[in-house]
């Protein structure tokens, strides 16, 4: 096979058994790799109703299918499994380049099952796979965990590991790769630990093959010296993605103080320009990326000074920040450093902490809840605290490591009108309510509410087009457009594409399909057009809304917290707007082929994606 | 009438390095503070914000009046502005 390396590994942590297998050629055309191939091994073989945590939940690592060749910025792997943090299907995907290394080590992914009783790694050297004992490394955080695997095994070896939030099952624990890269969102970091797995380390030299290394290198040439015009490259490396969180200020959507307001009063103390001028050192980039969009960073001042890592990205600045009414960019760095160290998701950490933070303001969670913690807006002492606190679960983080919604089902007294997520994932830092269309793309993506799913925020808050897809204009992102709904269904379908080559989603606003398709047709030597990069995107989303539908997801999920459809916005250029999602959300179907009242794909969408297994496992066999 | 403006990230450096700049200017539109500001800021600035062949604003050159993109409102870059309007200059941006 080109591309793919054609083989997978499966490892069962119960009775230790580790077999390979070849992935069928049916399977690699319908689905190309990555969050495909996974998400229809997951379906197939993840009964619903299952624990998250426990021994019948699968932990699929796939990288993508462009994985390791040279075509930029397309080095990336997915994590798929069903999360403990939402309870329906979830994806979580991560740069750097272990999934390079999990390639050349001769596999295009691992399927993790059962529960091993004792803590483990897994080995892959070239070729050979290896459970080994893990007690000396559970306990330890990612960047000690990935130390001690180098020193053992060689510095030539990449390592994704859980830290002590995985272990402890913290509901949004990241895998880490690479040390600062993050699988993040979703919770996989605790699936990995319920499996008492705490690292994965690969190495090899195994070749990834091209079918048309010509076309091939004329196409990456071509790519490479797009991004190297593309200004919008060049601010990605000046400044991180923090790049936005002016604009997205200035149009009155920055989520501040728990989403009370989109307006922050102290954004330029937090943004792009002040970030590099306080901690950035270097600007770092994943395999093959010219963009370099990450951040080699020291603190320079204040109780942490002399604490280096990477990041912060812009959620983690907005949400660590703005979110929490916090304006100290120390602080915001060094609780990034240590989510990376621990393995937390920050989106989900730094909204729980917000949260909670607004509970405490109106007398919900009060000092005595707290061991005598003063968690008002604005304290970075207790973010830092907290941060510890939920990975270690002690004392009140162990509430805060449950989530926003089980806090709020916990805590009560009208605080989840004020619980920012959908369908348990915390919501990231884009108000809708300053951009409508991209509420419907919180409200209705597969893994929760999520903003790389759909990506709109493109288009709105950044007016930034994507050229993946034919029409991305928004032409007034105040206003609930039906015909609009389409620009979120067409940026789903083609962003899954993206995760399940392995790009990076900044090249959709760089690259047209027509260009994607043909370096998937050179790498694999298939015969593979737009028309096929449209329908397997469409395929893959349709099979994982098919996935929640079988877990009993319906239309009633496709929702948003009370306050972004209830609460108008009080000030700015959004002042006085809420998000009315009904008017969206029949459209959206419509484009879709869902069923409007149940929100199920119907069966003839399903026939014509070629999904006719998937009616009778949500329709029973009436259907068939 | 007062116009502020205020430039971010590349274009705030071509801008003096400012925070905000106050322009007391009458009768004008988007594309009229643009032009001002160009005769102000010189050629680099300008080379910025105008395509120097086709003399048209940058498509990927984002400005927002009272937080809204130009091309979010009718009359885009000739819309009128009005006292105390607040103009905000923004270089290409992706991420998050």
């Amino acid at each position: 096979m080109f591309g793919l390396m054609g083989k997978i590994l499966r490892v069962n942590l119960t009775d230790k058994n580790i077999s390979e297998e070849r992935i069928p050629e049916e399977v690699a055309k319908k689905f190309l790799g990555g969050r495909g191939i996974a998400s229809k091994y997951l379906f197939d073989e993840v009964k619903s109703g299952i624990d998250p945590l426990g021994p019948e939940n699968k932990l699929i690592f796939m990288s993508g299918l462009l994985a390791g060749t040279p075509s930029p910025s397309a080095g990336r792997y997915s994590v798929v499994a069903k999360s403990p943090l939402t309870n329906i299907w979830a994806q979580s995907n991560s740069g750097g380049r272990w999934g390079v290394d999990l390639k050349h080590s001769g596999f295009d992914g691992i399927i993790f099952e059962g529960i091993s009783e004792k803590p483990v790694y897994l080995v892959i050297d070239d070729g050979q796979a290896e459970i080994r004992d893990a007690d000396d490394l559970w306990g330890k955080n990612v960047t000690e965990t990935t130390g001690v695997l180098k020193e053992k095994l060689g510095n030539k070896f990449n390592v994704a590991a859980i830290g002590t939030a995985g272990e402890n099952l913290v509901k949004y624990a990241a895998i880490m790769n690479d040390i600062h890269r993050a699988a993040g969102r979703c919770g996989l970091g605790a699936v990995m630990g319920s499996k008492r797995l705490k690292a994965i380390a690969v190495n090899g030299t195994m070749e990834i093959k091209i079918a048309d290394k010509k076309t091939f290198q004329e196409i990456s040439k071509k790519q490479y010296e797009l991004l190297g015009e593309n200004i919008l490259g060049a601010g990605l490396q000046g400044y991180g993605t923090t790049l936005v969180l002016d604009i997205v200020n200035v149009c009155g959507g920055l989520p501040t103080r728990n989403w009370q307001t989109g307006v922050c009063s102290f954004a330029e103390d937090i943004n792009g320009e002040s970030l590099s001028e306080k901690v950035l050192v270097d600007a770092v980039g994943c395999f093959a990326c010219p963009i370099k969009c990450g951040r080699r960073t020291e603190i320079k001042k204040g109780p942490y000074t002399g604490e280096k890592g990477e990041g912060p990205e812009y959620e983690t600045v907005a949400i660590f920040g703005a979110m929490c009414d916090n304006s100290n960019l120390e602080a915001i760095t060094m609780a990034n450093y240590l989510c990376n160290d621990y393995g937390l998701d920050t989106i989900s950490c730094g909204s729980t902490i917000a949260f909670t933070m607004e509970c405490f303001e109106k007398g919900i969670l009060k000092t005595e809840d707290t061991g005598g913690m003063e968690i008002s807006f604005g304290n970075s002492d207790a973010i830092i605290e907290l941060v510890h606190r939920i990975a270690k679960r002690e004392g009140v983080g162990d509430l805060l490591a449950e989530g926003t919604r089980i806090m709020a089902q916990r805590l009560g007294q009208g605080s989840e009108r004020f619980a920012m997520h959908v369908k348990g994932l915390e919501l990231p830092a884009y108000d809708s309510r300053a951009a409508k269309i991209t509420g419907l793309a919180f409200a209705t993506a597969n893994r929760g509410g999520d903003h790389v799913t759909g990506y709109v925020q493109g288009p709105t808050f950044l007016a930034s087009p994507f050229l993946v897809i034919e029409e991305s204009e928004i032409e007034d992102p105040l206003k609930e457009n039906p015909a609009e709904t389409k620009v979120v269904k067409d940026l789903e379908d083609a962003l899954t594409v993206f995760d399940a080559v392995g790009s990076c989603k900044f090249m959709g606003m760089a690259s047209d399909a027509q260009e994607i398709s043909e370096i998937i047709a050179a790498v694999t030597g298939w015969k593979f057009e737009v028309e096929d990069f449209r329908k397997i995107g469409e395929r893959i989303y349709n099979l994982e809304r098919a996935f929640n539908v079988r877990e009993g997801l319906t239309r009633a999920e496709d929702t948003l917290p009370k306050r972004l459809l209830e609460e108008p916005l009080p000030e700015g250029p959004a002042e006085g707007n809420v998000n009315n999602l009904g008017i969206l959300l029949d459209p959206y179907y419509e484009f879709r082929g869902w069923d409007k009242t149940t929100g199920k794909p119907t069966p003839e969408k399903l026939r014509e994606l070629g999904l006719e297994n998937v009616i009778k496992q949500i329709y029973g066999s009436k259907e068939q | 009438m007062k116009i502020r403006v205020k430039g971010y990230l590349t274009l705030k450096k071509l801008m003096g390095d400012k925070a905000e700049i106050s322009l007391e200017i009458e009768n004008t539109t988007i594309k009229g503070v643009l032009e001002l500001l160009s005769q102000r800021f010189g050629q680099d600035f300008k080379n910025s914000i105008f395509n120097p062949k086709t003399k048209e604003v940058h498509s990927h050159i984002k400005v927002l009046v009272n937080g809204r993109h130009y091309h979010n409102l009718p009359d885009r870059l000739d819309t009128r502005l009005k006292e105390g309007d607040e103009v905000a200059l923004f270089p290409p941006v992706a991420g998050g």
